[in-house]
């Protein structure tokens, strides 16, 4: 069952800008089995969308820049691939879909010769069929019509069929990989959950592997079959998404399960927050970078990054609470527990 | 669309007859007299002139014929040459055009391009020598651009090689076409290479060329395909001005150059107070001008799906 279609190990992704190396990446490391969802969560620029983009290198290179690691795409190796290899691995074992629908497609070209353009490009089929390919595509993610709207402008569709039409694009090619940066986070709230829902059917019909990248535990919660916490340029906690709900051990992870707005308050509480920013990652700590937001921060965290410590089977975390000497351990990994 | 188009037209025949009205009165409004030259000729001959040209009947009645005869596609008799109005221009427009035409397309092929190369290759050497150029373009005049042309590629290139690669001066043969074409166009070359960098930088960080990229197209079929196309939509918008730029500038060039072009005529027209010929050139320009920013909107409609030309 679990063939591995993406292997991270300790990837390393610094930018060079005027004001020196920005380490936006920091040893991460990550996999991806055939046909599983795996979310990555974190807030604004804690890595996780440099970290989708460099699998598929669109990160501009330079100023973006692989420091160090691996990254293995089936057979291929990603950070070897000339521009060339990458051209045939786009669209074609793997494939994206963007945050915003609304921009990401090129408003001078109708619908369906945007997705005809990237058949074309991998699979070898005549105008004529990848014509008829396009329109399938289009039907295949639920557009009426798909004749009629295969000859529109992005202009003519709404948010919700744009983001379809992309999705129809994105696995146009049967990719092995499918990586949604963000995917719903410019939609409103209805169109989020079809979305949501289109992409888990469409998993089931066609076994694509999914990246989920999103700041919504909402929408992890409703999709994903596991779960990579991630806090400024490093993987904090990872583990199934019951893991990472019901026996998380990160504080970091604890903090943003608790600024999650409960739905049934009946009291007019305050919204919870994390106090304090993300570290600069142009200077990272030495330490762990939560350290200063961290209300069980010791002074070890501050000196040196915890190693990662095995809480079960596919669940980590690296926190210096979860060491054995680590006063009161145990009981903290039973309280979290259920 | 037609609603569109039928709008227009009925918008410019207002905007011309504001322009001719303005221009007969700002005409007679001018200092001096179209029949005093060098002598001033005796009081019955000028009484006559006045006469035949219709001068003697007052302003009003002057501008109500003028209108009348503007309708019926009759711009008058030039004062100075003594020729239909009509014919003037129909001759010296065809060599203006022509040389207008050259400039036109050498300014804007050449301009997209390097605005376009100098977008892509950011902070290269392309890009400083295409800034460099555009810079050269907006400040030099045409008329020093052009006496320098002059100068050095025909006058001092022609004496070290020992024959006449370009002209001087002149019309008529391709050699003579090149200096004032270059010299007309670089200022509008100047504008479009600026202008498409800018809008080429722009469109590069857009959204859907990155998600040309994640389709596996190649650079150059992204460049040429999903870039350039949106890119190049700020140059048609000012290629109605640039067109105007290109055919006022050729009033100074066909002078240094002695071509005998419309320009030439418009400018020694008000030299001369030859009332029909400025009226008549005035309102050959204004029309042209109004029917090219014309064909600019409609075109615009047409490259970008998202306009609606709608009346």
């Amino acid at each position: 069952m679990s063939e591995r279609i993406l292997e991270i190990k300790d990837l390393r992704v610094s930018f060079d800008t005027y004001a020196g190396e920005v380490q936006a990446v920091r040893g991460v490391s990550l996999h991806v089995d055939k046909g599983e969802v795996l979310a990555i969560v974190g807030e604004s620029g804690c890595g996780k969308s440099v970290t989708a983009q460099t699998v598929m290198k669109l990160n501009p290179m330079p100023p973006a820049r692989i420091v160090s690691g691996e990254i293995r795409l089936g057979e291929h190796d990603i950070v070897a691939a000339t521009d060339k290899e990458m051209q045939a691995i786009r669209g074609r074992e793997v494939s994206m879909i963007f945050q915003d629908p609304m921009t990401c497609m090129n408003p001078t070209m109708q619908v369906g010769k945007q997705i005809v353009e990237a058949i074309k490009l991998h699979r070898k089929l005549s105008p004529e069929e990848a014509k008829a390919e396009a329109i399938r595509c289009l039907k295949q993610v639920n557009i009426p019509n798909p004749e009629e709207r295969a000859k529109q402008y992005p202009h003519e569709f709404s948010g919700g069929m744009r983001q379809r039409a992309m999705i129809a694009m994105a696995l146009s090619c049967d990719p092995k990989l499918l990586i949604a940066d963000e995917p719903t986070t410019a939609l409103d709230v209805t169109i989020q959950a079809q979305i949501m829902d289109l992409l888990a059917e469409l998993k089931d019909q066609i076994s694509t592997a999914i990246i989920l990248i999103t700041h919504d535990l909402g929408v992890v919660a409703g999709s994903a079959d596991r779960v990579a916490v991630m806090y400024a340029g490093k993987v904090v906690e990872t583990g199934s998404t019951q893991d990472i709900f019901y026996r998380n051990a990160h504080p970091y992870t604890q903090a943003l399960l608790k600024s999650l707005p409960s739905p049934d308050a009946t009291k007019r509480e305050p919204l919870v927050s994390i106090p304090g920013t993300p570290p600069d990652l142009l200077s990272p700590p030495k330490g762990c970078g939560f350290a200063a937001r961290c209300k069980h921060c010791m002074k070890i965290c501050q000196e040196e990054y915890p190693p990662e410590f095995t809480l079960g089977e596919g669940h980590t975390a690296s926190c210096w609470l979860l060491h054995p000497d680590c006063p009161g351990a145990a009981e903290r990994g039973e309280k979290n527990d259920g | 669309m037609l609603r569109y188009v039928l709008k227009r037209i009925g918008y410019a025949v207002l905007t011309l007859f504001f322009l001719i009205t303005i221009v007969f009165f700002m005409m007679r409004a001018l200092p001096g007299d179209p029949f005093i030259g060098d002598k001033t000729p005796s009081p019955t001959t000028m009484a006559n002139m006045r006469a035949k040209y219709g001068l003697d009947k007052p302003v009003t009645v002057q501008y109500l014929m003028y209108l009348g005869n503007v309708l019926r596609g009759d711009l008058g008799t030039s004062l100075t040459y003594e020729r239909p109005v009509v014919d003037i221009v129909k001759s010296a427009f065809a060599v203006s055009a022509d040389l207008g035409i050259r400039a036109l397309i050498f300014a804007v092929i050449i301009g997209v391009l390097l605005g376009a190369v100098a977008a892509i290759k950011r902070g290269g050497p392309m890009d400083t020598f295409s800034m460099v150029v555009a810079m050269i373009g907006v400040s030099v005049p045409s008329f020093i651009l052009g006496a320098l042309l002059q100068y050095f590629l025909a006058l001092k290139l022609n004496q070290a090689v020992g024959h006449q690669v370009l002209a001087v001066q002149g019309w008529g043969n391709f050699k003579q076409t090149v200096l004032p074409a270059f010299a007309l166009g670089l200022g509008s070359l100047a504008t479009v290479s600026r202008l498409m960098r800018t809008s080429m930088l722009d469109v590069l960080n857009q959204d859907y060329i990155k998600t040309a990229r994640a389709k596996g197209l190649s650079r150059q079929k992204i460049l040429w395909r999903h870039a350039v196309r949106n890119a190049i939509m700020p140059v048609v918008t000012i290629m109605g001005p640039t067109t105007a730029a290109v055919l006022t500038g050729t009033f100074v060039i066909e002078s240094i150059f002695n071509i005998p072009g419309l320009g030439k005529y418009f400018s020694m027209s008000v030299k001369d107070l030859d009332f029909t010929m400025i009226g008549g050139t005035t309102i050959f320009y204004g029309a042209l001008l109004i029917v090219c920013t014309l064909i600019v909107d409609l075109l615009y409609g047409f490259i970008d799906p998202r306009v609606k030309l709608e009346g």
